[in-house]
């Protein structure tokens, strides 16, 4: 404390070029509690700091991802993260079952698993969808049919016994057939359509004809 | 319950495989991928029927699969998830599109052909089978009242060509092997107009 006021009354003294002596004790002695009990740190106001401060709290923010109230300065809201999310294209990729018993079950698991679970074909959707025969008579290339009239269309490979239902496509000139599925699988056979000019029987007609087995020719069914 | 590689065959329905074809189509129009699989008896009558949803992978799909998508999207997901579906194993898989032959051969274990239309003249008689292109690649006679079908086989499959179109051929005498493709368009046709209502 006396080095302390020696130092004081030396930079008076400098101040006021000597014209000015300080004589005895720089504070009276009963300031001297009062003055002991004085803070001996000043605030000191850092403006620069601050301001380092905030900039610092919203580079770390956004750079880390961590909140910058660690700085004591909150950034608000987070941060929006764009994209979306790129899946497995099938549930199967990882080995998820892609049959299951019932048709019942079968059916539910579509819908859980959809998309892109391999369905179960619907036989009565089938059926409902004829098969067709096209017209092969630009291929008879001159050969004789046992038939009876001039022949207007030739379809070929065609099981008399299973065919439950035709129909002739007149747009397409197709055949559409609906064959019964019970049944081995005898030979098949032409169905031809012949236009006959004389007699009763004039006009329109379909003939079966059977083909030779192995021998490649044709003779007259009916 | 029945999954991946533990396929159930039933063969009590008529007929062993020997007696069936498998005909498998996958379509990629616009951008939509899709398939199915027909399994036949030799007169064209279904045994089995399985198709897969319809699979549109997104732009950003495209971009992070690039040019491996179509492939993955055809061999790994569709082949693999239709052949795997199938419990009706044919004798003879037939395929609509080249890329699907090699695939299909590995995958279906037993033989497959690409079987496609051509404008070629009819040959001499049903049954006959001439080279046609490169070597895997032939022309066949299956009826005598159409035009020879062109047909490829893996080299694998080489040896037994012949086997082959005699099959192919004893199925032609009851039903048009082609056919059943039509069919398969048809029956997706008809699920999507019963999906929208």
């Amino acid at each position: 404390m006396g080095e302390t006021l020696d130092r004081v009354r030396e930079v008076l003294k400098r101040l006021f070029f000597g014209r000015a002596q300080v004589r005895g004790s720089f504070f009276p002695p009963e300031r001297r509690e009062f003055i002991h009990a004085m803070p001996r740190r000043a605030l000191v106001w850092h403006t620069l700091d601050r301001e380092v401060r905030v900039l610092g709290a919203r580079a770390y923010g956004k750079g880390s991802g961590r909140g910058g109230e660690v700085f004591g300065v909150p950034l608000g809201g987070s941060v929006p993260v764009h994209g979306e999310k790129v899946g497995p294209f099938s549930p199967s990729v990882v080995g998820v079952p892609l049959l299951v018993p019932s048709e019942g079950v079968r059916r539910a698991a579509w819908e859980t698993w959809n998309p892109w679970t391999v369905r179960r074909g619907s036989k009565t959707l089938l059926d409902r969808i004829p098969q067709r025969r096209r017209n092969g008579a630009r291929f008879l290339r001159g050969r004789k049919l046992p038939v009876d009239g001039a022949v207007l269309a030739i379809f070929e490979a065609v099981v008399q016994k299973s065919v439950q239902r035709s129909v002739l496509d007149k747009g397409s000139g197709e055949l559409l057939l609906w064959l019964r599925p019970e049944g081995g699988v005898p030979m098949g056979g032409l169905l031809v359509l012949v236009r006959r000019f004389q007699g009763s029987g004039q006009g329109l007609a379909w003939q079966w004809i059977k083909k030779d087995r192995g021998g490649g020719g044709f003779s007259a069914r009916s | 319950m029945s999954g991946l590689g533990s396929k159930k065959t039933d063969r009590s329905s008529g007929g062993g495989r020997g007696d069936s074809l498998g005909y498998l189509w996958v379509d990629d129009a616009r951008d939509v991928f899709r398939g199915a699989a027909l399994v036949t008896d030799f007169r064209g009558i279904p045994k089995d029927f399985r198709y897969s949803d319809p699979i549109s992978p997104s732009r950003l799909e495209r971009v992070l699969y690039g040019g491996a998508l179509e492939v993955y999207l055809r061999e790994e997901i569709i082949l693999t998830n239709l052949l795997a579906a199938v419990e009706f194993p044919p004798g003879l898989w037939i395929c609509s599109a080249r890329e699907l032959l090699r695939p299909l051969r590995s995958l279906g274990g037993v033989p497959a052909v690409l079987l496609q239309e051509s404008s070629h003249d009819p040959l001499d008689f049903a049954g006959e089978v001439r080279p046609f292109g490169d070597e895997t690649t032939f022309l066949v006679q299956l009826s005598e009242l159409a035009a020879p079908l062109r047909l490829d086989v893996t080299r694998e499959d080489l040896p037994r060509v012949g086997d082959l179109v005699a099959l192919l051929g004893r199925a032609a005498e009851t039903m048009d092997v082609k056919e059943p493709f039509g069919r398969i368009v048809k029956a997706l046709q008809a699920i999507d107009e019963e999906a929208r209502g």
